[in-house]
């Protein structure tokens, strides 16, 4: 765990407020809490383009900091490469 | 002689007493009597044998604000059995607003509720600026009876112009709002809405999240000059911090005797402490003494998708998730692939895609083939031959990447969680949504909903306590004067439904937006009769008539 915060503990997806798809994030904090938060769709994904994470799982581990950098862009959405 | 006679019925009075058999009869817009035998002429007798005769029911979230201006019945609202519903939520409203200022509001309606701008253009006329202004706007034509917000976003907007979305208020221009809100208030809103997360069209904060805790107390020291409700959107992504706003509601509650609400509060799989944590808090400040009202929806989320825009359902898919992040012509380059199209298989599973894919249906396609709407998409993929996934990748190609495919039941689903919710005494059942996310999904017949789901089938409240639950109990949270129950001298609004066969029909689109815009709908089953202040509005027989006896309703 990086010693400046918390970082993602657990990601997995959910049916949003909004119709679209979101995701749930599970951030372990360093005296042990766990704190949940729900993103939107168009966050969530820009969270997952920011890391560069292909499946929800590969966020596990991540610095809290990646969602502020997701939130703070979320109007920039960037396209991944396919297959 | 009275106007009209409900015979033969059960009455369902919102009391939450148990039904008894029974007659209503209605005069002058008021009810008359109610008694198990009415005696004297009627000119209009309804029969009601077999059914419920219960009041209207109150729907306290919905957006109807623009759709009044040519829909003054709130379609498909009314045939529901709602005869009262609250539009402005959510720090939305359409009034008062400057003519410099519409432009902007629009963009914040379209991006909230997902109306084309055509249906502002071509759907009505503007001719208010001030709050009571719009109410005259949407009298003349209502068929339902509506108790408005007035949103904060607005009442920023007008005091402050473009810096209601750059900064907070300087101490004048709070005053300026507060007596902006004494107009409203006036005029016969029946509360501020506000909200801590909603953004506009740009995805820029609405004003009222630019509000300072200062300008939020003092509205809502206003509120409490009426004694008028303040409707709030938490942070409701966050626990933690939605419990927070409970605290801070219940602050404002108890400094300024308002009764106060919020919402959206739902229960997820994937959030499985969110609700039990928030009703803790809300009972702990209801035992202070507070009034704290989270509304909790009846029906299950649904998401949907299709694959000319990324989702966050291949979430947990990372070829398919990959694949959907592309341009559209790599996607569908990607799609037409042969080896593409085999790794996106492989990571399906050995099923073939019926475990993540077996529950999709198939929402729209263009041109609406009435041979794949609204069907499975596993029944598809069984008549083609084919396996669930490749199926999904068919139909997607087929019909341009503008295949939309819905998954039901992901969030707030399980009755055994979700109906004790609705039962707790502190939760007031709302959150419709009613004439918001038009476009994205139908958020009409909750009513029905609940009573088909958790009333019929998972048993989790009796008939007589869910009627009480979204009549009685919702007017007096917001001070409805006179409305919810069947007494005599109160509004004659009534619905008269089978209770074994109450429900909400299946989702469909339609093209009635003014400009024409699609919408997503439901119809009702089991609703036999609405009637508004005394005059039949809806039957099941006949439809919607031109009864246009709504009001503003009066306030305690």
């Amino acid at each position: 765990m990086p010693r400046d915060g918390a970082v993602i503990a657990a990601a997995r997806t959910t049916g949003g407020h909004d119709g679209n798809a979101a995701l749930v994030l599970d951030v372990r904090y360093p005296n042990g809490a766990i704190g949940e938060i729900t993103l939107d769709g168009g966050t969530g994904l820009l969270l997952m383009a920011f890391c560069g994470a292909d499946d929800a799982a590969a966020l596990v581990g991540q610095s809290w900091r990646v969602l502020q950098s997701a939130v703070l862009g979320r109007d920039e959405f960037v396209h991944g490469t396919g297959e | 002689m009275f106007d009209v006679v409900i015979k033969n019925g059960r009455i369902v009075d919102g009391s939450g007493l148990p039904g008894w058999n029974g007659s209503v009869a209605i005069a002058d817009g008021r009810i008359a009597a109610v008694s198990g035998a009415i005696a004297g002429p009627a000119r209009q007798v309804i029969d009601a044998r077999g059914a419920v005769i219960a009041p209207g029911f109150i729907d306290p979230h919905t957006h109807f604000d623009a759709q009044l201006l040519w829909d003054g019945q709130a379609r498909p609202a009314l045939e529901h059995g709602v005869t009262t519903i609250v539009p402005g939520n959510c720090s939305l409203s359409l009034a008062p607003l400057k003519v410099a200022d519409r432009r902007q509001l629009v963009g914040m309606f379209r991006q909230i509720e997902e109306l084309p701008d055509a249906a502002f253009e071509e759907g009505f006329t503007w001719s208010w600026e001030s709050f009571d202004g719009y109410l005259d706007a949407i009298r003349a034509r209502l068929g339902i009876n509506v108790a408005p917000l007035v949103g904060h976003s607005v009442l920023r907007l007008w005091v402050m112009g473009a810096a209601s979305q750059q900064r907070a208020a300087n101490s004048e221009e709070i005053r300026q709002m507060q007596n902006l809100l004494r107009a409203c208030l006036d005029a016969g809103a029946v509360g501020l809405s506000t909200s801590f997360v909603d953004v506009d069209e740009h995805l820029q904060p609405v004003p009222s999240r630019w509000a300072h805790v200062e300008e939020l107390e003092a509205l809502a020291a206003v509120l409490g000059e009426h004694g008028r409700m303040l409707q709030v959107v938490p942070e409701f992504y966050n626990t933690d911090i939605t419990i927070a706003r409970v605290d801070q509601l219940a602050d404002y509650s108890l400094n300024y005797g308002i009764p106060t609400t919020f919402s959206p509060l739902f229960d997820s799989v994937a959030t499985p402490n969110n609700v039990t944590r928030v009703l803790r808090r809300v009972e702990e400040q209801f035992a202070r003494g507070a009034r704290v009202w989270p509304q909790v929806q009846t029906r299950p989320i649904d998401i949907s998708f299709c694959f000319g825009l990324p989702s966050l359902f291949f979430g947990r898919l990372p070829r398919w998730f990959r694949v959907m992040r592309l341009r559209t012509d790599e996607k569908l380059q990607a799609l037409r692939d042969p080896d593409t199209v085999a790794k996106l298989l492989d990571d399906a599973g050995p099923d073939g895609g019926a475990a993540v894919f077996g529950r999709l249906r198939i929402r729209s396609v263009p041109g609406g083939d009435l041979a794949l709407v609204g069907r499975l998409l596993v029944d598809v993929a069984g008549e083609r031959g084919i396996t669930p996934a490749r199926c999904l990748i068919e139909l997607s190609l087929e019909h341009d990447l503008e295949a939309h495919f819905v998954a039901a039941d992901m969030g707030h689903d399980v009755a055994a969680r979700v109906g004790p919710m609705l039962a707790h005494p502190f939760v007031h059942i709302g959150a419709s949504d009613g004439g918001a996310h038009i476009a994205s999904f139908a958020t009409y017949g909750d009513t029905g909903y609940l009573f088909s789901k958790f009333v019929r089938e998972a048993h989790s409240l009796s008939l007589e306590a869910a009627v009480k639950k979204i009549t009685s109990d919702t007017a007096s949270i917001w001070g409805l004067n006179m409305r919810g129950l069947l007494r005599r001298g109160y509004a004659a609004d009534v619905v008269v439904f089978d209770p074994n066969t109450i429900a909400r029909a299946d989702e469909v689109a339609v093209h009635d937006v003014p400009g024409g815009g699609m919408r997503y709908i439901r119809g009702a089953r089991g609703v036999q009769s609405v009637l508004v202040n005394g005059e039949l509005a809806f039957s099941a027989a006949s439809g919607y008539t031109d009864a246009r006896s709504g009001e503003i309703a009066p306030l305690n």
